[in-house]
């Protein structure tokens, strides 16, 4: 698998005014130009100050037998907790080195929280529901977000300084890191994504061993 | 003979027929139903490739799932992920003695090899990998070869949920697969691997090795075309390709031909029987259609064989409605019509048709039957045989036609004359039999005169009255004959003695029947006697009463028989005039009587009997002229008798004659006068110059003073008439003196002399002239 990330950057604005602190804007899209969704983007501070306070507990549900939501980006040591909004069990499991656990079948919100310590990708899973492809990014980063339907994420309160970008998604085989300098007037910019992989997981149909037990 | 063959060659004609057509269809049937059961074969064969081809796809699916459900399992995904190779190799293991698979294996993502259940070389990994395809997310099959064996493998990733791996699993084709193929298809099953370095390789099957070795050195030869079936005498054989790549394999599926044809080997031992069944079944058919044409057939020609020898009234057994029905109904209506048409042909031939009497031909079996009865009852009958006197004159003098009524008139009046016993014939011309039933002898002469009186009265034809005479003779039975032809002979003999006696009935006198055979064996050896000179003539003298010493002699022919003796003139002469021999005789007498008159030493006179015939003869007068140059006797010296009676008949042809005898100078004299008819003035015509008085009138002349009365008129009248008269049977003195005192010219008698032979009436003309000159 070669690794072709390309940047293209678009029009490189730090010609906003220089404030203290500004909003930085990325936009996310595939190499065909469509806004790319489920995309984590981060940001990193060569300078490493000033980073607000991460939540330390996050939710990734599960509903319509599908992880909601799909993508999940939490700091490094938060507790995740993994609510089942469906009436049926799920088993939740990831073989991910960044995270490995288990969560044996279980209704409502009986899981146990598990914290995810180790910055890395985690793939999650369901044994029963082989269509169910869920990801938590577990990152280091000051700021991050992950883009909505229009492929926008903006993250605010980001001081002037230089930083380090990185892009991820489920698709992309490596993440897309590169050095931006933020303005006092914020920092906009467009992100094209080129080597997706096709969509996995959730686009396939159920599988025949699925299709048989369902019936 | 002739009904076997025929019947022989009808049946043989239809068995022929029915074996042909029973062959035929036999052939034909065979040969469809053959054909219908190898296509029908051909069809299972390809259906059974269908059934194969889904089989084996069944087969492969239901692998997959199997690998699925091992790929799909929490506990191995967690082991791939974990990649934990002792952990992979034992649930390998496990699985894959699960689901009887042969091999297992799993593979990272990047296609390493993780663990397997058998050692693979890299060689062999390597090969796997590509052709199975690592890294493919979806579930894949495949029937490829691992280490020189047939498998199908199939191979499935691992998600974790991301692919993190995949797992393969191989299941052998071997024989345990083919076996059971082998079960639901019914065919024989073989996998053979294609590939062209080593040729085709027997990897497993069903067959048997021999047939192994026959399949694998056919498909060395050829590869027969892909899914299409193949028939050979042994094997029907379809080829379904597996897999080509990476080695050709191939499955090859048969059905032995025995196995095709056994339903056929049953179904042709059946349509064998039927065949012979059909033609014993013809055959019995055949007999009956034969016999039902030769049965009637024969009856029929039993029934010709019957009407052949007589019998008209067999019933013709055959009652069918087809053309033999027709046959013999046209046998029945031949019978009736034969039996009508001989009755007819029969009372034709008995019967006179214009009549209606029975005929000559069937009088004889009444007299046999009269004989017959007679003979049983010792009874007696008359036969009569009758002609009517006067029907030559009617049948001339009116017309044959008036001749015919006249007839069949008379038929009736006889038949109506005679009771029902008796029998009356008509026997041709004018002659009729009557069989009279029961008579003697007086009461036959009652019956016959009974007949006559009933012809009395005259036959009424429209304004004509005829008087019909009747002659009947009659013969008795048992006194006259005993025989048929005898009676009817001696009837007829009876009727003739008394149509010459004149008398109207005359009963058959015992000796007739004797004499007229005598007659008839005398008109048999006549012509013999002339030529074998058994006749003489006799000379008896004759002398003239003038005083002049003249004398002649009447030749009389005389018959010494060499076994009869002398016969009578009288009878033998009658037997010559009746059959035509009497020109002959009067010729011959001629001839020795002038031959030997022409030597006598006196110049007498020769006096020879002409009969009634010889008058009729036109030949005659120049005969007796040319006889008399010849002998060169003076014509003068001949004198030639004839009787009254022979110039009545044809008058005026005789006269004539007679004329031409005078003309030639000979003297012509009238014998046996007084006992015919004669007129005077036919007595007047003829051109006569002598009489002779019949002996009757002059053997008892001296006694009797009728005939003395009689002969001195005769002469009186002869001398009237101008004629010489002569005395005949003068034998004493007393007769010989009344006879000068009247004048007799001529006498002729024994007193004289008897005839005599030629040696001795030369003595006594030589002795007579002696006496004369003593008289002198």
């Amino acid at each position: 698998m070669t690794l072709r990330a390309l940047f293209i950057l678009l029009g490189l604005g730090l010609f906003a005014s220089p404030s203290h602190a500004g909003a930085v804007q990325v936009d996310v899209l595939t190499a065909s130009g469509q806004p790319l969704s489920d995309a984590v983007v981060s940001l990193q501070g060569e300078g490493g100050a000033g980073a607000p306070p991460a939540a330390t507990e996050a939710i990734m549900d599960q509903r319509d037998r599908q992880f909601d939501p799909r993508v999940l980006a939490v700091r490094t040591g938060t507790l995740v907790r993994f609510p089942n909004s469906d009436d049926i069990r799920h088993h939740v499991y990831s073989f991910s080195p960044a995270k490995r656990f288990e969560l044996r079948l279980y209704h409502g919100t009986t899981a146990e929280p598990v914290r995810f310590d180790q910055a890395g990708k985690v793939a999650l899973g369901c044994n029963i529901h082989d269509g169910m492809l869920g990801f938590i990014y577990v990152l280091n980063a000051q700021w991050f977000g992950v883009s909505g339907a229009e492929g926008q994420v903006t993250l605010t309160g980001i001081p002037a300084g230089d930083y380090q970008l990185q892009v991820q998604h489920p698709r992309l085989p490596e993440p897309l890191e590169q050095r931006v300098t933020v303005s006092s007037g914020g920092f906009q910019q467009q992100v094209v994504l080129e080597g997706l992989l096709p969509a996995p997981g959730q686009e396939e149909p159920e599988s025949e061993l699925e299709r048989l037990f369902d019936r | 003979m002739i009904r076997t063959s025929y019947l022989f060659k009808v049946l043989l004609l239809l068995l022929g027929l029915v074996l042909l057509v029973e062959l035929a269809s036999y052939s034909a049937t065979r040969l469809v139903v053959r054909e219908t059961i190898t296509d029908n074969a051909r069809r299972e064969l390809e259906r059974g490739g269908q059934v194969f081809a889904e089989l084996i796809e069944a087969r492969a699916e239901q692998l997959s799932l199997s690998a699925q459900v091992l790929t799909d399992d929490f506990g191995f995904k967690e082991a791939v992920a974990l990649a934990d190779a002792p952990t992979l190799r034992s649930a390998l293991n496990n699985h894959a003695a699960r689901i009887n698979a042969d091999i297992a294996l799993v593979a990272d993502q990047s296609g390493q090899l993780v663990a397997s259940t058998q050692p693979l070389s890299e060689q062999s990994w390597s090969y796997l990998a590509t052709h199975i395809g690592v890294g493919e997310s979806r579930t894949q099959h495949r029937s490829l070869m691992i280490n020189g064996r047939p498998y199908q493998f199939v191979m499935s990733a691992v998600r974790a949920p991301l692919p993190v791996g995949v797992a393969g699993l191989g299941f052998e084709i071997d024989n345990r697969l083919t076996e059971n193929l082998k079960r639901l298809t019914g065919l024989e099953v073989s996998f053979i691997s294609l590939q062209q370095e080593q040729g085709p390789q027997y990897l497993s099957g069903t067959l048997a090795p021999s047939q192994r070795e026959a399949l694998l050195s056919r498909l060395s030869a050829s590869v027969p075309e892909p899914e299409t079936v193949v028939v050979t005498e042994q094997n029907m054989t379809l080829l379904l390709p597996v897999s080509q790549q990476p080695t050709p394999l191939a499955a090859v599926l048969q059905v032995p031909m025995e196995q095709v044809l056994a339903p056929f080997s049953r179904l042709n031992g059946q349509l064998l029987w039927v065949a012979l069944g059909f033609s014993v079944l013809a055959a019995l058919l055949a007999v009956l259609l034969a016999r039902g044409v030769t049965r009637p057939v024969s009856a029929l020609a039993n029934v010709a064989r019957r009407i052949a020898s007589g019998y008209y009234d067999t019933p013709v057994a055959v009652h069918s409605r087809d053309e033999l029905g027709e046959l013999a109904e046209g046998f029945t209506k031949m019978q009736t019509a034969i039996a009508e048409r001989e009755q007819k042909i029969l009372y034709q031939a008995q019967h006179d048709q214009m009549t209606g009497l029975i005929n000559r031909t069937q009088l004889f079996p009444e007299i046999e039957s009269a004989i017959e009865r007679a003979l049983w009852s010792e009874g007696s009958f008359a036969l009569v045989v009758l002609d009517l006197d006067n029907f030559s004159r009617v049948n001339d003098a009116l017309s044959p036609e008036m001749g015919d009524r006249v007839l069949a008139e008379v038929g009736r009046r006889l038949e109506a004359g005679v009771s029902p016993d008796d029998r009356v014939a008509r026997l041709g011309s004018d002659e009729f039999a009557i069989l009279l039933w029961q008579v003697d002898r007086e009461e036959a002469l009652a019956r016959a005169e009974a007949l006559v009186a009933q012809f009395r009265q005259d036959i009424q034809l429209d304004d004509l009255q005829l008087s019909m005479d009747l002659n009947l003779g009659v013969v008795l039975y048992p006194e006259d004959g005993d025989q048929p032809e005898s009676l009817l002979r001696r009837a007829n003999l009876a009727l003739n003695q008394g149509r010459q006696d004149r008398r109207r009935v005359t009963l058959y006198q015992e000796g007739w029947d004797e004499r007229h055979l005598r007659r008839l064996a005398l008109f048999g050896e006549f012509k013999q006697a002339l030529a074998e000179s058994q006749l003489s003539v006799f000379y008896q003298p004759k002398l003239w009463l003038d005083g002049s010493g003249k004398v002649g002699a009447e030749a009389l022919v005389r018959w010494k028989h060499p076994s009869m003796g002398m016969i009578n003139p009288e009878e033998f002469v009658s037997v010559a005039e009746s059959t035509g021999q009497i020109g002959l005789l009067t010729r011959w007498v001629l001839r020795e009587a002038v031959t030997q008159a022409a030597q006598w030493s006196a110049q007498g006179h020769l006096s020879v009997n002409l009969s009634a015939l010889d008058l009729l003869d036109d030949d005659l007068p120049g005969y007796v002229q040319s006889l008399l140059t010849e002998k060169e006797l003076p014509a003068k010296r001949l004198c030639l008798e004839i009787t009254e009676s022979a110039i009545m008949r044809e008058a005026e042809k005789s006269l004539n004659n007679l004329e031409r005898l005078r003309a030639l100078g000979v003297s012509l004299s009238i014998d046996d006068f007084g006992t015919g008819y004669s007129s005077l003035s036919q007595l007047k015509k003829l051109p006569v110059e002598e009489l002779k008085i019949d002996k009757s009138f002059i053997l008892k002349l001296d006694q009797n003073e009728d005939d003395q009365l009689i002969v001195r008129s005769t002469i009186e009248l002869g001398h009237t008439l101008g004629l010489q008269v002569t005395a005949e049977g003068v034998e004493s003195a007393a007769i010989e003196k009344k006879l000068l005192e009247w004048g007799c010219d001529r006498v002729q008698g024994f007193y004289y002399s008897k005839p005599l032979p030629l040696p001795e009436f030369l003595a006594w003309l030589a002795g007579n002239a002696e006496r004369l000159e003593k008289k002198a």
